[in-house]
């Protein structure tokens, strides 16, 4: 059954509106596409272009707006959104990934340039998206921005004007949020020494 | 680290910048006064910082 044409949009304008329920309503509307782009992303993991996601990510936001003349022109929203679901496609991949080679044997590919210690496909993919739950409850603008940088491969000064703050600030705020990520995930000796 | 508290989060949060804004050799000093005696808070800040050093070599 197709989606009709214009319940994308309505339902991305509930969202927008604080409707948590229409995420859950969206997500198999928009996924199967997104999925697409991801697996092109994906596929080209020798060679990852990050960029590659986020143009793709872009060409589907135009054609969303194609669709019916939107009553909301929020990129923010439409980007957050889009950066939610490609966590959600990159954690599946690394989920099958994981139940096919049982842990071994991925190209080790970095989600991003900027977070070399997680690889697309790996473990510390699934670990980084635990960590990510947990940082959420106490500071989703920072999910936010992981998931914009990092996830949809959005760059510093693009996640400063989605995110209606200065690039200096994404920087800092992502400079300590890859440090308690980090430290999530890898409690090392100092957490444990006092 | 278990459960951290929004109120812990963004303590933690502000005496990390405070530090990284710092020159490297006044750092400690200054972790121990902003923590007032919280060993633990200490420990977090300190231990952060360890993991903002370990991953910079190998940021682009």
């Amino acid at each position: 059954m197709e989606p009709g044409k214009g319940e994308i949009t309505l339902l991305l304008a509930k969202w927008k509106d604080g409707d948590s329920s229409a995420f859950k309503e969206l997500m198999p509307l928009v996924y199967p596409h997104l999925r697409e782009v991801a697996a092109a992303y994906i596929r080209r993991e020798r060679n990852p272009d990050v960029l590659q996601a986020t143009a793709l990510v872009h060409e589907l936001y135009l054609r969303l707006l194609k669709q019916k003349k939107a009553e909301w022109d929020d990129r923010q929203h439409f980007y957050t959104f889009a950066a939610k679901l490609m966590r959600m496609i990159l954690i599946d991949h690394a989920r099958e990934n994981q139940a096919q080679m049982r842990g071994g044997g991925f190209d080790r590919v970095p989600l991003s340039d900027d977070l070399m210690w997680v690889n697309i496909g790996s473990p510390e993919l699934l670990d980084l998206t635990h960590a990510l739950d947990e940082l959420g409850a106490l500071d989703a603008y920072k999910v936010q921005l992981v998931e914009l940088r990092y996830f949809l491969g959005c760059t510093a000064e693009e996640t400063a004007s989605l995110m209606q703050v200065s690039k200096a600030t994404v920087d800092r705020d992502l400079k300590f949020t890859k440090s308690w990520l980090f430290r999530r995930i890898h409690p090392g000796i100092a957490a444990d020494a006092a | 680290m278990m459960n951290q508290t929004k109120e812990r989060f963004l303590q933690i949060e502000a005496i990390f910048h405070e530090a990284l804004a710092a020159p490297a050799e006044a750092r400690t000093e200054l972790i121990e006064t902003r923590c007032h005696g919280d060993r633990e808070l200490a420990a977090e800040v300190l231990s952060l910082l360890e993991a903002c050093a370990e991953m910079s070599p190998f940021r682009s």
